[in-house]
């Protein structure tokens, strides 16, 4: 867990009670959303906003809802730069930068169709090893197959 | 060093010891050669559960457990029993291992298929196969061959000849091999058939390997010379096929000029690539490799429920 830039200090922002997600890589907002399954209307965005230590970026802000730490794993594996904190009366506390685990258990499905974990109705949860972090790379537990960065949003 | 109770998932849960060590326990093993039984798995029940066929791995772990003095519990073939009914490999695995069987070997067309059902299972599991990926202990009978001969694997040069590209045997030889030092690989096959490189990228800081067309260019620099066949549902073309087969078949006159001791090996069953008269020459180990199969699955057995004698 670590801080970065302004989530140091108190930000105020548009919803009273929630979640902010800030410094998501230009683009990625709307992902996001569709990975976290977030209802409209409970949504305030804010896209391709000027930013000092990644230039531009996206901001989310989630009203009424708190990420799950799976959750959070999916946010950082969208965009490893964002930082998400909760809000109370429109202020948002410490940004946390999600640190992508070693294990990823139950998070995105294997991309090989002869995988046990597609297999239907096999109780079994998918499971990667980070095998590399820059450029992110890992491996399914079961099969093997080796997953890129650029592979895994679709993958969530 | 103890692999009792282990799960054998894959040829990577094998350290360079526990491979040689096994091959140590495998010539110990000498009388089953001669056709022998040793009583020393009486009373002991090995499942032995195919979910597609592969006649000889089954044979070969059946003949092991036999040949040990252990019972099989043989599941039949599952496609026409409890899968058609749509049964899951869990409940399949749990079923069996509620008979308190004392080792399941499962063979399955599911990558990671025996890592789910190690999950499953109390019984220890060897993974005889499943997808596409390499099998242990085909690995394990192929490295042993050619253990068995040299008394070693470091420093010796291997030319892995046929369809490397998308045989199952050379990359899963290759990670094997990488476990050894000093050892170099020829990869000899036509450049469409050549090895993927994401096996490369896998072995070369442990292996030295050179990619050529031609055995020729090879020959006298081998010690062992390990043939695969080449499908024709491989090529684009049947012209294309004709003309490798006849490249890439080896006969006593392209094995002129080879090392007194090179040997000859190929996972069987060969068609073409491998000319009968290969057989009576003194390189020739591939039936040997059958036998070596049945030996070193029967150590590992051994090993693995803990047995004494
Ligand atoms: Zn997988």
């Amino acid at each position: 867990m670590s801080e970065i830039g302004e989530g140091r200090k108190p930000k105020t922002v548009k919803i009273d009670e929630g979640t902010l997600i800030d410094h998501v890589s230009a683009g990625k907002a709307l992902k996001i959303l569709k990975v976290l399954k977030a209802k409209e209307g409970a949504v305030i965005l804010a896209l391709n906003v000027p930013n000092e230590e990644i230039k531009v970026k996206d901001v989310v802000e989630l009203r009424k809802r708190y990420l799950k730490e799976e959750e959070k794993i999916k946010v950082a594996l969208l965009s490893p730069t964002a930082t998400i904190s909760t809000v109370k009366n429109h202020v948002a506390g410490p940004g946390e930068k999600i640190e992508i685990p070693n294990h990823l258990v139950d998070i995105l499905k294997c991309p090989n169709p002869k995988c046990i974990t597609n297999k239907e109705r096999e109780p079994v949860k998918t499971s990667f090893t980070v095998i590399n972090r820059k450029p992110l790379k890992i491996k399914c537990d079961y099969c093997d197959k080796i997953v890129k960065e650029e592979e895994i949003e679709k993958l969530l | 060093m103890t692999l009792k109770g282990r799960d054998i998932i894959s040829f990577f849960d094998f350290s360079r010891e526990e491979v040689e060590y096994l091959f140590r326990r495998a010539d110990e093993l000498e009388s089953l050669r001669r056709g022998e039984t040793l009583n020393v798995a009486n009373g002991k029940i090995v499942a032995v559960i195919f979910f597609e066929p592969s006649t000889r791995t089954r044979l070969s772990f059946t003949m092991a457990v036999k040949r040990l003095g252990g019972d099989v519990l043989d599941f039949g073939e599952v496609q026409r029993t409890s899968v058609a009914k749509g049964e899951t490999l869990a409940d399949t695995i749990k079923m069996i291992d509620g008979y308190k069987v004392d080792l399941i070997v499962l063979r399955h067309p599911s990558e990671g298929a025996s890592k789910l059902a190690a999950e499953f299972a109390e019984a220890p599991v060897i993974n005889a196969g499943d997808g596409s990926r390499e099998h242990p202990t085909q690995t394990l009978l192929d490295l042993y061959t050619i253990w068995r001969e040299f008394k070693h694997i470091d420093n010796l040069n291997i030319g892995i000849m046929g369809d490397l590209k998308y045989g199952r045997t050379p990359s899963s030889l290759s990670y094997g091999l990488s476990l050894f030092s000093n050892v170099k690989i020829y990869y000899i096959a036509p450049e469409i058939l050549q090895i993927r490189e994401e096996v490369l990228e896998m072995v070369e800081r442990k292996i030295r390997y050179e990619k050529i067309e031609k055995l020729q260019d090879a020959i006298n620099e081998l010690d062992v010379l390990y043939v695969t066949r080449i499908q024709k549902e491989r090529l684009p073309n049947p012209e294309e096929y004709e003309k490798l087969k006849g490249l890439y078949t080896v006969t006593p006159s392209s094995l002129e000029g080879c090392k007194e001791n090179l040997i000859v090996m190929h996972p069987l069953p060969r068609v073409t690539e491998l000319s009968p008269e290969v057989d009576s020459t003194k390189h020739a180990r591939y039936f040997q490799q059958a036998v070596n199969g049945m030996v070193i699955r029967a150590a590992l057995i051994k090993e693995i429920l803990g047995l004494e004698g």
